[in-house]
């Protein structure tokens, strides 16, 4: 019954997010001004910008769950590592694709090699590494510590990702403070932001559920007595 | 040449649509996968 | 799984997770402060570009700046597009070729790919636009627009 409730705070958590979402992208794409130099296009930014917030946060937490495996060894940890990583890497992707079709029209190219690119890229590579590896690893054990392990030295990245612009030359801007972009973008900015960060944790969340349910599945002895673990 | 991007709502479209697939296809997925996950877990432990 | 190996386990993991760390922090810090990063140019400046001299000429490099204001020459919109590319001290007159992105203006930020010659002219066959990070809303009315035309440069920093 706890976990009935678990689940629908998390959905509750999950549609909370998309009506932010909806909401703040009916703002964005409807009430805001466009750019003055970037006319609509700039629209773009109140999904490309909460999403890169995003996807720092939930590779953040990631850290934060191998830490907390390592230190506790409760597998709980591993279920969310499992979910935080999966969740970074799809909003890395896609936080790399809406930044293509926003290139296209700005820069004039979908992509470059750039720093703040090349760093993002290795982002996605280096997480969903680990996934892979996760999915090739027999032993729950050696799987959580050794993707724990991992998962904190690839964290090494996420910072350099962040100040891949202010340390080197690059096509991609600086980032924007609330002082470089105009009042009037501020509310869809924040609105998606709050939007995706509810939809995020609720999945999160019922991802790990799932992983849970997988691992006590492979705990189990065969002839069916109880689980090892009974989280 | 007078520096200012004049329409490309298939860009600003393309990418809210990209953005509500992916987000949209791995909530489903998740939900999916939990819901096989649960009736299995059912079936193991009566 | 008796006690004593989970906390055997548990004190092996923890100093796994402080190796962990350890790594993590010396990469970040050999890329962030050694130097490491210098070797990863992604263009060079027009300073850096004169200061090169003649090792400059011949390679295909990318040239990063401000369109010098009022240095645009548009050419026959395809080829000869001519203007000066500035980090507010050095100047690299650049010809290049192909159609501009729309937002290419004066002291817009640009990234030019393409290679040095030896007159001190830069052939670009690759013209991009650097937007910088300011977003300005049309009735925005504190913003006056002379600052504003030279502000929305990329690299008025530098």
């Amino acid at each position: 019954m706890r976990t009935a409730g678990q689940s629908r705070l998390s959905l509750a958590s999950v549609a909370l997010g998309v009506v932010l979402l909806v909401a703040g992208s009916y703002w964005g794409l409807a009430r805001a001004p466009p750019e003055i130099f970037m006319g609509d296009v700039q629209r773009i930014m109140y999904v490309h910008v909460p999403t890169a917030w995003n996807a720092m946060l939930a590779l953040v937490f990631a850290f934060v769950c191998a830490l907390m495996f390592l230190f506790t060894n409760d597998w709980k940890w591993d279920n969310r590592l499992e979910a935080a990583i999966e969740m970074g890497v799809v909003l890395s992707i896609l936080l790399c694709t809406q930044g293509a079709i926003w290139a296209k029209p700005t820069w004039g190219v979908w992509w470059d090699w750039d720093p703040r690119l090349t760093t993002t890229a290795v982002q996605v590579f280096a997480f969903g590494g680990i996934l892979a590896l996760r999915a090739f690893a027999a032993d729950p054990m050696k799987r959580a510590v050794w993707s724990a392990v991992a998962c904190i030295v690839a964290f090494a990245d996420v910072p350099i990702v962040y100040f891949s612009v202010k340390w080197w030359n690059s096509l991609h801007q600086a980032q924007s403070t609330p002082d470089t972009v105009s009042s009037a973008f501020h509310w869809p900015l924040r609105i998606n932001a709050i939007g995706i960060l509810f939809l995020w944790t609720g999945l999160v969340a019922l991802r790990a559920r799932l992983g849970a349910l997988r691992l006590r599945g492979e705990l189990a002895p065969p002839d069916g007595g109880p689980p090892l673990v009974t989280r | 040449m007078r520096g200012v991007i004049e329409g490309g709502w298939e860009f600003v479209i393309a990418a809210y649509a990209v953005t509500a697939a992916v987000l949209g296809l791995y909530a489903s997925s998740i939900l999916l996968r939990l819901r096989t996950e649960r009736q299995r877990a059912m079936k193991q432990v009566p | 799984m008796s006690a004593p190996t989970a906390t055997a386990r548990r004190s092996r993991t923890r100093w796994f997770a402080l190796g962990a760390v350890a790594v993590a922090g010396a990469a970040f810090v050999a890329i962030s402060v050694s130097g490491i990063g210098d070797n990863l140019v992604y263009y060079w400046g027009p300073k850096e570009l004169r200061a090169a001299g003649d090792k400059a000429v011949g390679a295909t490099i990318r040239l990063g700046g401000q369109v010098a204001p009022g240095s645009i020459k548009p050419g026959d919109g395809v080829s000869n597009l001519e203007f000066d590319v500035t980090d507010g001290t050095a100047l690299v007159h650049v010809v290049a070729t192909g159609v501009p992105p729309q937002l290419f203006r004066d002291r817009i930020g640009v990234v030019v790919e393409g290679t040095m010659t030896r007159g001190g002219t830069f052939e670009g066959h690759r013209l991009l636009v650097s937007h910088d990070n300011k977003y300005r809303a049309p009735a925005d009315k504190n913003v006056d627009i002379k600052t504003l035309m030279r502000s929305t440069a990329g690299l008025e920093e530098r």
